[in-house]
């Protein structure tokens, strides 16, 4: 229960993102289509440097476990405060519901 | 509209005083059967409506008098008729037989015989018509009951008469009701059974309802406890965590998303670099007058770190204590931002996401 918990959450923040974002990327694809290239240039950047971040770390003489404790540690420190705050969010519109 | 609102409950009255209740015995056709050692059948229709039927021609010594009616007898049922009727004949005075068919042929050639429940000569006269022939009249009120062959589809009332020697002059009829005796019982005790058999499936259908809720909920139950006593790690939930961002769709969705993506391909597996040389023109010299015709085309693979150095195992006990001191030390700085972080959710006073920061 407590990972369909955190699943259900994780897929809420995800949808959240997406949904953010999609008119935003609609309207810069259709009314400003050199912006969408650019941008999607950016993107492709960011694709580069993630296909040569491994190969840079392994330079760096850090294992593998050691980089997935290091991952690890990002990941939480991201994800702990979106969790607790979408729960007091959820805390709070349940006082505002509440009669 | 609304005074005709007040005047709708006159139709059902209307209608028990209108419906046609005796629809069903109404008399299309009477056949009389010449008895003078003939086989041919008399037939003569009746229209709606009508009462009597007057009888011309060779109808003399008439023996059987046979009343179709307008509808089939329902197969297997058994039927209550009540109906009065006056017979008249000339010059000789008659007897009447009763008994001999009632009911009506089925396609195998049965029929109903029998006899009435109740025969009583309501009326009785001679009298001396305009010609001057004597007319006998005779008048009956009966009841019959019968039960109907499997196949019934010819119905019909059949009165024997001993005419032989008179003349059938007329027949008169009133009252003619037929009702099936049994079929609202057999009706009630069908729909008994149909209610009965749905009922049960029904509670068939309910029954693997609860059986299906309750294995739900069994099922429901079990992988809470599975959850409550599970103590192993969620080693893929990074992962998940970052590949449900990990979607391309729209440009600025994957910028936003970048950082997770590349945090997520941190930890797979190094990659040798490729990259590809190609060096001279080949036989394209571009017409000058000393071409070198060479051609060098080959690619330039760049091996991990770990492959080239960390691997050996003459930097194995270097990379432990490197692995201590250098990722100890991002440990270290990331455990301590991890423990500021916790702190700062559970403050109950602060509830802004700071965690997009990194």
């Amino acid at each position: 229960m407590i990972n369909a918990i955190l699943n259900g959450l994780l897929t809420l923040l995800s949808q959240y993102v997406t949904v953010a974002f999609t008119p935003i990327d609609l309207i810069i694809t259709n009314l400003i289509p050199d912006l969408s290239n650019v941008l999607v240039i950016v993107s492709d950047f960011f694709d580069i440097l993630a296909d040569y971040g491994n190969f840079v770390l392994s330079y760096t003489g850090l294992t593998q476990s050691t980089i997935g404790i290091i991952v690890a540690l990002i990941f939480y420190n991201i994800y702990l405060p979106l969790a607790v705050h979408g729960i007091k969010l959820a805390l709070r519109w349940y006082r505002m519901l509440m009669p | 509209m609304y005074n005709v609102k007040k005047y709708l409950f006159l139709i059902p009255i209307l209608f028990i005083f209108f419906c046609p209740r005796n629809v069903f015995a109404r008399i299309n056709r009477i056949r009389t059967f010449n008895s003078d050692y003939s086989t041919t059948w008399v037939d003569l229709s009746v229209p709606e409506g009508a009462t009597y039927a007057t009888f011309t021609g060779a109808t003399n010594s008439t023996a059987f008098i046979r009343l179709n009616m307008t509808d089939n007898f329902e197969p297997n049922k058994t039927y209550s008729a009540s109906f009065g009727f006056c017979i008249y004949v000339l010059d000789k005075d008659f007897q009447i037989e009763f008994g001999n068919l009632i009911g009506g042929w089925n396609v195998g050639g049965g029929y109903v015989s029998g006899t009435p429940v109740e025969s009583t000569l309501v009326d009785y006269s001679h009298t001396t018509n305009a010609s001057g022939r004597s007319q006998y009249m005779r008048c009956y009120t009966q009841r019959w009951q019968f039960t109907t062959p499997g196949t019934t589809t010819y119905p019909f009332f059949q009165i024997g008469l001993n005419t032989r020697y008179q003349t059938l002059n007329k027949f008169s009829w009133w009252n003619w009701t037929i009702e099936k005796v049994d079929s609202d019982m057999s009706d009630v005790t069908n729909s008994i059974t149909n209610n009965t058999n749905q009922i049960i499936i029904n509670n068939n259908n309910n029954t693997q309802q609860i059986i299906n809720s309750q294995q739900e909920t069994t099922d429901a139950i079990n992988d809470l406890n599975d959850s409550l006593t599970d103590s192993s790690t969620d080693d893929n939930l990074a992962s998940r965590f970052i590949n449900l961002f990990s979607h391309n769709d729209h440009a600025l969705a994957s910028i936003v998303t970048a950082p997770l993506n590349f945090l997520n391909s941190l930890d797979d597996p190094c990659q040798p670099i490729t990259i590809p040389f190609k060096l001279g023109g080949g036989n394209n010299c571009g017409g000058l007058p000393v071409c070198v015709n060479s051609t060098f085309s080959k690619d330039a693979t760049i091996q991990c770190g770990d492959t080239l150095f960390w691997n050996k195992s003459e930097v194995s006990v270097f990379r432990v204590f490197w692995n201590v001191l250098f990722g100890g030390a991002i440990i270290y700085m990331l455990g301590f931002k991890l423990f500021k972080t916790i702190n700062r959710a559970l403050d109950p006073f602060v509830d802004d996401i700071n965690g997009l920061e990194v």
